[in-house]
C-alpha cells in the first residue's frame, strides 16, 4: 500500500516535465494568442505589441526557471496564474468544480440506472427484440458525435419547452440566490448534458454488462442454482450480476480523471460552467499555467483513481485479495 | 455557375446558398444614411445649446442615496438626438460577451462622425493644431465624473500617456504613434501634444483607441510604482495572482473582463457589476455625460447581461430564436439565412451593415521569399495581376455572399476621399486567356503535358497558401481561388495553419503565401496606417514584404533595402501622415492606392461583405444598415446609449 504511494511520486514527476514540455513545444505563447482573440475585433497582432506584452507579462524567463516556479507553486496548492482570464487558476477551478461534479455525476448516474438494468435484461433475454431495440439505440447514442446530440437537444430544448439555448441556467436566474425557482430552473438545463454526456457512456455500459453476464449465466453453478430451485431473480442478482459488475468497479478510478475533462466538447457547445471547456480553452490558447495545472490535476486524480479501484475491487471481490495473500 | 467546383462546397454552405436565394428578395432592404440625424454628423450640441435646463434620470437611480442627477451630470451635459424617438428607461438587455464593446461602446477625447471622415468632440469639448501641426491643445468639458464619482479632468490623460504608454517600464518599446511625443497640462481642462513632426491625424488615434489616452488615475495611482510603494503594489498583485503591476495595468487597459473591473471606474454608459463563469451583468453609470434632446440622462437600458459564449453556432442559434437584444460580432456571414429563418417567429430583425473590409480576402505572395525562383516570380507584376485576373470574383460574390458583397480588389472604402473607381476594379476583371496569356509570356509553360504549368528550369509550379481561417470567410473563398487557378494551370495549395505559426513565420518572411482580411480602408485609419499599401510594420497581417518593413523600421540596418517603386510608397505613407495640406494629403493617398492598383501588390476578392446584426423588435434606435468594422469601432458612430428596450 505504502510502496504504491510512493510508487505515484516518480510518476507524477515524469507526467508534470512531459506535461511542460507538450505545452511549450507549438510555435508562439498565450501572448500571441490573446493578441489574436482580440484581433478578431481589430487589434493587430504585430511585432512592437507583441514585444510590450511578452515584458508585461513576463514571458520572457527562460523554460527551465518557468517550469521550477510552476511546479514549486502546484506542490503548495498554488496552481498558478490563467493568463488568458486574468485570474488565479484555483479560483477558476474551484468555482466550477461543483457544477462539474453535478453535470458528471449526473450523467454517471443517469448511464448505470438505464444502461445495468438493460444489460442484464439484454443478457437474460438475449436477441429478444427488446435486446436488438436497446443495442440498437445503444449504438446509435455511441456513434453520434456528442455535440451533434447536444445541439439537436438545445433544439428541441427550446422548441418544446422554450428553454434558452446552453448554460445551465436561465439568464435571470444566472446571477440569482439559490431558491426553489432557481434550483428548478437548473433541473430543467440540466437534463440535456446529462443526456448528452450519459448517452456517449450508456452503449459501451450496456453491451459490457450484457457480454459479462452472458459469460457468467452459462456457467455450471448457474445451471446448478437453477436445478436446486434458487429463485430467478434472486439467483440473477444474488451471483452472475455481482460478478459481471466487478469490470465497472475497475474503471471507477477512470472516473475521477472523467470528471475534470470527460465534458469537454460537450461543455463548450452547451456552454456550461464547467472545467471542460477551461481545459479546451486554455490548450488552444497555450495558457500555461492554466493548461498545465489541469492536466497535472488530471494526472494526479487518474492515479489516486487507479488506486482507489484497486482497492475497492479488492474489497469487493474476495477472490482478489486471496489470490494476493 | 460551370466552373463551380461543388464537391469542394462544404454541404452546410451549399444548403445556406440555396435557402438564400429563395430568401433573396427579403434581404435586399437598404437604409438610407438620410434618415441619421443631422445632429450625428455635426459635433454635439449641449444642454444649454438646446435650452435645457431640467434634467431627469432612471427611476432605478431614485431612493440610492446618489447626488442628484444634474449634480452628477458635468456642468453643461452633451445631448444626443437619438435616431428614431425618445426611449423608454429600464429593462435588461441580452447580449454575448463578445458584442459588449459594440453595446456599450467605448468613449474617448473625441469620436467618430458616421461619414466614417470626421473626427467630432466627445470628452473634450474642442481642439487646435498649431505651431504648423507640431503641437495640438485639447480642451475638456467641465465637470465630467467617473462612474465612482469622482471626477475626471486632464490629470487621467496624463496619467494614460506619460506614466503609461511613454513610460519605458510599461512599454519597451514605444508605439510609433507615441514616438515623440510629449504631453502636459496647462490647466485641469487643457491638454498641450507635442509632436517632433506634424500630425495632423493624431486626433484620428484619439478617437479610435480611447483606451490608449485614458485611464482613472485616481483609481490605478495605487498600482503604479511612481506614486505607490512597491511593497504595497507587490501585496496587491500577490492578491489578485498578477505577475507584475505592468500585467495588471495591461489587462485592465485591454478591458479583459476579470474580477478587479468590478472596482475599476468608467466613463462609459454602463459600468461591470458582477462576473460570474457564464455571465457578467452591467449597469448604469449613474454618472453617465449624456442625455436626450428632453434632458433625461443617457443611457436609457438600465442593465445589459452579457452571457460568455465561445462557439458561433450557439452565438447564432441564440440570435435566431431571440434570445439576444442585440448581436454582430460572433455571426459569420454564410449564416444569414439561418438568422433569416429565425425573423418568422423569433421577434428578431436581421439587419445587413456591411464590413468595411476593402476585401475580405487580401492574398499576399511574399515578395521577399528565401526560394529565388519563387521571390523573382512573386516581384513580376505580370504574375501578380495573373493570379488576380484568373480569380472569377463575381461568382464568389455569388456564392459566398449571396451577391451582397462588392467585388473589388484590396483599397479603401468608395466613400474615402482617397478613393478611385479604377482602384477597386483594376485586373479584377474575370479573364482567364489573359491570365493565361501572362503566364505564357512569363514562360510558366505546360512541359510535360500533364495540364499544369512547369517552372523554366522543368519544375512543376506549385504554390502554397498557408493560413488562419478567422474573421472573415477564408477557407471557403480560398477553395474557389485555388480551383480558378488550377483552371489557369497553376498547381495551388491551401493549408491551414496556426495562428502563431502565422504571426511568427510572418514576421520572418517565411510564408510563401497567405491571406488575410484587409482593414484599415476608412479615412479614420488608412492616412496614419496604410499598412496594407506600403511596407512600414512587420505584422501577422503583412507577409508580403516582411523585409522591406524591417529596412524601414531599422532604419536600413536589419532586412532588405526596397526597390525604387517601393520605397516610395514608404516616403509617400510618411508624408501622407505628416502633411498639413489637404489637397497635398488627397494627392498621396491616391498615388499610394493608384500604385497598389497597378501593381496588385495584394490581391482583394470580395469586400464590403454582408455582415448580419440581428436586433430583437424590442430594440429600438438601432441603423438599420451600418458600417461594421474596427475602424469606427463597429458601432461608435450610432450612439449605443440612446438604443432603449420598447415595452
Amino acid at each position: 500500500m505504502l510502496r504504491r504511494l510512493l510508487g505515484m511520486i516518480p510518476t507524477l514527476a515524469v507526467i508534470s516535465v512531459l506535461v511542460f514540455i507538450v505545452i511549450q513545444l507549438p510555435e508562439g505563447d498565450i501572448v500571441t494568442s490573446t493578441l489574436d482573440r482580440l484581433s478578431a475585433t481589430g487589434v493587430e497582432m504585430s511585432d512592437d505589441r507583441i514585444r510590450n506584452l511578452r515584458a508585461q507579462y513576463n514571458l520572457d524567463q527562460p523554460l527551465p526557471v518557468q517550469y521550477l516556479s510552476w511546479v514549486g507553486n502546484f506542490i503548495t496548492g498554488d496552481m498558478g496564474f490563467s493568463y488568458l482570464y486574468a485570474r488565479p487558476v484555483n479560483e477558476l477551478v474551484w468555482e466550477r468544480l461543483g457544477y462539474t461534479l453535478l453535470v458528471t455525476v449526473g450523467a454517471l448516474l443517469f448511464t448505470w440506472l438505464l444502461a445495468l438494468p438493460i444489460g442484464i435484461y439484454s443478457a437474460v433475454r438475449q436477441y429478444s427484440v427488446a435486446d436488438c431495440a436497446f443495442t440498437t439505440a445503444g449504438l446509435i447514442g455511441l456513434a453520434t458525435p456528442n455535440f451533434l446530440i447536444a445541439l439537436i437537444l438545445m433544439y428541441l430544448g427550446y422548441t418544446w419547452f422554450g428553454l434558452s439555448f446552453g448554460g445551465l441556467f436561465s439568464p435571470e436566474f444566472l446571477n440569482a440566490p439559490w431558491s426553489w425557482a432557481r434550483l428548478k430552473d437548473m433541473l430543467a438545463h440540466l437534463w440535456i448534458p446529462v443526456i448528452v454526456i450519459g448517452t456517449s457512456g450508456m452503449a459501451v455500459t450496456m453491451r459490457l454488462m450484457r457480454a459479462n453476464l452472458l459469460d457468467e449465466l452459462r456457467k455450471p453453478y448457474v445451471t446448478t442454482a437453477r436445478a436446486k430451485g434458487v429463485p430467478p431473480l434472486k439467483l440473477l442478482l444474488k451471483y452472475p450480476v455481482r460478478i459481471a459488475i466487478n469490470p465497472f468497479i475497475s474503471t471507477i478510478g477512470l472516473l475521477l480523471p472523467a470528471l475534470i475533462s470527460g465534458e469537454a466538447i460537450v461543455g463548450v457547445v452547451l456552454n456550461l460552467p464547467t472545467t471542460g471547456p477551461l481545459l479546451v480553452q486554455s490548450l488552444i490558447t497555450q495558457d500555461m499555467y492554466l493548461a498545465g495545472s489541469l492536466i497535472m490535476l488530471l494526472s494526479v486524480l487518474t492515479v489516486t483513481g487507479m488506486l482507489l479501484s484497486d482497492l475497492l475491487l479488492a474489497w469487493v471481490d474476495p477472490r482478489i485479495r486471496y489470490e494476493r495473500a | 455557375m460551370d466552373t463551380m467546383p461543388e464537391q469542394k462546397l462544404p454541404r452546410r454552405r451549399a444548403a445556406g446558398l440555396c435557402l438564400a436565394l429563395a430568401l433573396g428578395a427579403s434581404l435586399s432592404a437598404e437604409a438610407a444614411e438620410s434618415d441619421w440625424p443631422q445632429a450625428w454628423f455635426e459635433p454635439a450640441r449641449t444642454a444649454s445649446q438646446f435650452g435645457i435646463d431640467s434634467f431627469s434620470q432612471s427611476p432605478l437611480l431614485e431612493g440610492r442615496g446618489l447626488p442628484p442627477v444634474e449634480r452628477r451630470l458635468p456642468g453643461d451635459p452633451v445631448v444626443v438626438v437619438p435616431l428614431e424617438s425618445m426611449g423608454v428607461y429600464g429593462g435588461t438587455a441580452r447580449i454575448i460577451a463578445d458584442d459588449r464593446s459594440m453595446f456599450i461602446s467605448p468613449e474617448g477625447l473625441f469620436t467618430i462622425s458616421p461619414d466614417h471622415k470626421t473626427i467630432l468632440p466627445n470628452l473634450a469639448e474642442s481642439w487646435t493644431y498649431g505651431e504648423g501641426g507640431h503641437r495640438l491643445t485639447v480642451r475638456l468639458r467641465r465637470g465630467l465624473k467617473w462612474s465612482d464619482g469622482q471626477p475626471m479632468s486632464a490629470d487621467d490623460v496624463l496619467f494614460a500617456v506619460n506614466d503609461l504608454q511613454l513610460n519605458s517600464g510599461f512599454m519597451p518599446v514605444t508605439l510609433p504613434d507615441f514616438i515623440g511625443l510629449k504631453l502636459r497640462a496647462i490647466d485641469p481642462w487643457t491638454l498641450v501634444f507635442d509632436f517632433s513632426e506634424p500630425k495632423p491625424f493624431f486626433v484620428n488615434y484619439v478617437a479610435q483607441s480611447p483606451e490608449l489616452f485614458l485611464m482613472p488615475k485616481h483609481y490605478f495611482r495605487d498600482f503604479h510604482p511612481d506614486y505607490a510603494s512597491a511593497e504595497e503594489i507587490d501585496a496587491r498583485m500577490e492578491e489578485m495572482g498578477f505577475s507584475s503591476w505592468s500585467a495588471f495595468m495591461m489587462t485592465s487597459m485591454q478591458k479583459r473582463l476579470f474580477p478587479d473591473l468590478v472596482n475599476q471606474p468608467t466613463l462609459r454608459a454602463f459600468r461591470i457589476e458582477s462576473l460570474t463563469p457564464g455571465l457578467y451583468t452591467y449597469s448604469r453609470n449613474p454618472y453617465y455625460f449624456k442625455i436626450d434632446p428632453d434632458g433625461r440622462q443617457l443611457p436609457y437600458i438600465d442593465a445589459v447581461e452579457a452571457q460568455d459564449v465561445r462557439e458561433n453556432e450557439v452565438a447564432v442559434a441564440k440570435a435566431s430564436t431571440g434570445q439576444l437584444d442585440f448581436a454582430g460580432v460572433r455571426l459569420p456571414t454564410q449564416d444569414i439565412p439561418l438568422l433569416k429563418l429565425g425573423e418568422r417567429d423569433s421577434g428578431i430583425k436581421v439587419n445587413i451593415w456591411n464590413r468595411l473590409h476593402g476585401s475580405d480576402l487580401s492574398i499576399q505572395a511574399n515578395m521577399n521569399y528565401a526560394d529565388e525562383r519563387k521571390r523573382a516570380l512573386f516581384n513580376d507584376v505580370r504574375f501578380r495581376r495573373a493570379l488576380s485576373m484568373a480569380i472569377n470574383r463575381d461568382e464568389m460574390n455569388e456564392i459566398i455572399y449571396f451577391g451582397r458583397g462588392t467585388p473589388r480588389q484590396v483599397t479603401v472604402i468608395p466613400e474615402s476621399d482617397y478613393f478611385e473607381p479604377e482602384f477597386a476594379t483594376a485586373w479584377a476583371r474575370y479573364d482567364v486567356d489573359a491570365a493565361n496569356a501572362l503566364l505564357d509570356e512569363i514562360g510558366l509553360v505546360d512541359i510535360d503535358g500533364d495540364g499544369m504549368r512547369e517552372l523554366p528550369d522543368g519544375e512543376r509550379l506549385t504554390l502554397t497558401v498557408e493560413y488562419v481561417d478567422t474573421e472573415t470567410p477564408k477557407q471557403v473563398s480560398m477553395e474557389l481561388v485555388t480551383s480558378y487557378w488550377n483552371a489557369v494551370g497553376i498547381d495551388a495549395r491551401q493549408r491551414l495553419i496556426d495562428r502563431e505559426l502565422q504571426y511568427s513565420r510572418a514576421i520572418a518572411g517565411e510564408l510563401e503565401m497567405t491571406v488575410w482580411h484587409a482593414d484599415r480602408t476608412t479615412d479614420i485609419l488608412f492616412p496614419i496606417n496604410p499598412d496594407f499599401w506600403a511596407p512600414r510594420k512587420l505584422a501577422a497581417s503583412l507577409a508580403m514584404w516582411s523585409e522591406w518593413s524591417r529596412w524601414y523600421l531599422t532604419g536600413g540596418n536589419l532586412g532588405e533595402e526596397p526597390p525604387p517603386d517601393i520605397r516610395r510608397l514608404q516616403l509617400w505613407a510618411d508624408e501622407l501622415a505628416t502633411t498639413m495640406d489637404p489637397e497635398r494629403r488627397v494627392q498621396l493617398g491616391k498615388q499610394i492606392l493608384a500604385a497598389n492598383a497597378e501593381n496588385v501588390w495584394t490581391i482583394g476578392t470580395v469586400g464590403l461583405a454582408p455582415q448580419p446584426v440581428v436586433t430583437s423588435n424590442r430594440l429600438r434606435n438601432v441603423v438599420e444598415s451600418g458600417l461594421w468594422g474596427w475602424d469606427t469601432r463597429y458601432t461608435m458612430a450610432y450612439h449605443p446609449a440612446t438604443w432603449y428596450l420598447d415595452r
